[in-house]
């Protein structure tokens, strides 16, 4: 059945947002309640009725019944593609695609050379036909791919915001990997699509010189447009996408190793935190240390020392003092004294030689001395408790032996 | 006798482990055109100078008592604001460095995750974090711009460099914990 064009035209620009929604589907298949859903949401159903428009669908032709059991329809892939090309809308051709195509080149470049060598000019013609549609599909499916790649960096740049960086490296990789690297590889030179674009115009340039045919020249024009396009358009991919790439690499190492960082701060210990993952910030200056100020004050001193006679202990008129330096002075000179007569069996009785006229003090002060100097080893012997005289009093102890520390 | 610019200026920055970048003016100038100089006098000393890019120089040697907490407190700081801006979406770099930062939007205790890490490493308020900010400004890797606002300086791409290396780090482990089948292949 005939579609009237006026009337097809009127119908799609009267329901933009519908048909719209409608290409949205794509080559899938559709049940007509999804396509009844669609129609409600698209249109005033009050004023149009879902019913009227759906019929009007079926009459334009725009759903195509597929005569299945469930009833489904196709959205006619005609009106896809021509919103698509209306609204500037590019679709990815994925490497399989690409591949898809050599092969059926490959496969037409072996008929097309029987055909000719057989001179079937029917056959030469369909299959020059045949090659020339494959590459124009080559050319509108690897552009289609560029402008998508175009549009995703884009995006990429534009919307900086909301995703986060691991999404946004996914998203790049994603195009890289899946698209970009792929392709390039089929279309490099030495590739695959270089391999079976050099026989197909082998076999051209021989059908050119054995028999003339208009769609020769044509066909071996495309192909090297094709051959020298392809390799620029993903060339071009691959320019977009890898500085993207590089700078997400980084970016997503940064955000990997803070991450990591900052999850092992729960689950290892504080010292090999500090160990593993701190940076560290190094400082010379020492907790309590003398501060520059006290360092210049001590070089200031000896720098202006003059040496001087040791300082003479000046008599006291105090009495008691006096005794007290005198006693201090004689328990000093005791260790060089008693270091010449070890060992000693009765430390008292060595004192007491020493200093006749020594009282208590002294002899206790005298014995405190001897007894924690590490210098002598100072130990009671077996004696029995002796009486020492003094000239003030008698006083009784054991025998306090002394010998040179070992 | 050693005659080197600023000498005397530079090495007690040093000690203290200030970092010069730009900012620094002709200290910075000094470092940057007798390096070499610089780093051989110190070298004699057992001191490694290090020049980083985005060019600045700093001191390379381990932080021992005080210094080591600080240094786990500075870098505990900057890890939280990596991470807070990876999770946003925009680019780390240009984010840390590429705005002024104020003080009251510093994610460091919007979350209880982060605030928990904050008080592993005891710094269990703002007040801590704006003294922890202070001790970043001495040694040069952040510079007021007035009691509220600050932006960041070169030497945090320290930070950067050791979150690559770290992350090189987790990659490894996450291999090795791999498991490996009998002809070698690892399993998905």
């Amino acid at each position: 059945m005939k579609v009237s064009v006026p009337r097809f035209f009127r119908f799609c620009a009267a329901h933009e947002g519908l048909v719209r929604a409608l290409t949205q589907v794509g080559d899938e298949e559709v049940t007509e309640q999804t396509v009844r859903g669609i129609i409600q949401r698209n249109i005033n159903a009050k004023e149009e009725g879902v019913e009227n428009i759906y019929r009007s669908l079926v009459e334009l032709q725009i759903l195509v019944p597929l005569r299945t059991e469930r009833n489904t329809m196709l959205i006619a892939q005609q009106l896809v593609a021509l919103v698509r090309y209306l609204v500037d809308e590019a679709r990815p051709a994925t490497p399989q695609m690409i591949q898809g195509y050599i092969n059926s080149l490959s496969s037409a470049s072996g008929r097309m050379a029987a055909a000719a060598e057989a001179r079937d000019t029917d056959m030469l013609s369909l299959m020059l036909l045949e090659v020339r549609n494959v590459l124009a599909r080559i050319i509108r499916d690897v552009e289609e791919t560029q402008d998508t790649v175009i549009r995703e960096v884009m995006a990429f740049k534009i919307n900086a915001t909301d995703i986060s960086v691991k999404t946004r490296f996914s998203r790049i990789v994603y195009w890289l990997r899946n698209y970009a690297e792929p392709m390039a590889e089929l279309v490099r030179v030495d590739g695959p699509m270089d391999a079976t674009f050099a026989d197909l115009e082998k076999v051209l340039n021989d059908v050119k010189s054995s028999t003339w045919h208009h769609g020769v020249e044509q066909s071996l024009g495309l192909l090297r447009t094709v051959t020298r396009h392809s390799w620029h358009v993903f060339d071009q991919c691959l320019k977009e996408l890898r500085p993207l790439y590089d700078a997400m690499v980084q970016a997503n190492m940064i955000a990997t190793g803070a991450a990591y960082a900052l999850d092992k701060l729960t689950s290892v210990r504080l010292k090999e935190w500090d160990a593993r993952f701190v940076v560290d910030v190094p400082s010379f200056r020492q907790q309590n240390l003398l501060s520059d100020t006290g360092l210049f004050e001590a070089l200031r001193r000896i720098h202006g020392y003059k040496p001087r006679a040791r300082p003479v202990l000046v008599d006291s008129d105090d009495e008691n003092g006096r005794d007290s330096v005198r006693r201090h002075e004689w328990i000093n000179s005791l260790p060089e004294k008693l270091a010449a007569n070890l060992p000693v069996a009765d430390l008292c009785t060595f004192l007491i030689a020493d200093k006749p006229d020594a009282d208590v003090d002294d002899i206790v002060g005298a014995i405190a001395r001897i007894y924690y100097d590490d210098s002598f080893a100072s130990a009671f012997n077996d004696a029995p408790r002796q009486q020492y005289e003094l000239e003030t009093c008698t006083i009784g102890a054991c025998p306090l032996e002394v010998s040179l520390h070992d | 006798m050693i005659d080197l610019p600023h000498l005397q200026e530079i090495y007690e920055g040093l000690s203290v482990g200030h970092h010069y970048g730009p900012d620094d003016g002709v200290l910075f100038d000094a470092l940057r055109t007798r390096f070499d100089d610089f780093r051989e006098l110190f070298r004699v000393l057992g001191i490694n100078l290090v020049r980083q890019e985005p060019e600045f120089f700093y001191i390379d040697a381990p932080a021992i008592d005080a210094a080591r907490k600080t240094s786990a407190k500075m870098t505990l700081v900057c890890y939280i604001l990596v991470d807070h801006y990876a999770s946003q979406g925009q680019s780390i770099e240009e984010a840390i460095m590429g705005h002024s930062h104020f003080v009251r939007n510093l994610p460091h205790f919007a979350l209880d995750r982060y605030a928990k890490l904050m008080r592993e490493v005891d710094i269990p308020d703002r007040d801590t974090l704006e003294s922890v900010l202070d001790s970043m400004g001495k040694i040069g890797w952040l510079k007021r711009e007035d009691a509220e606002q600050f932006r960041f300086l070169r030497p945090f791409y320290r930070i950067f460099s050791k979150c690559v290396q770290l992350a090189e780090v987790a990659a490894s482990e996450r291999d090795a914990a791999q498991p490996v089948n009998q002809e070698g292949v690892e399993a998905e």
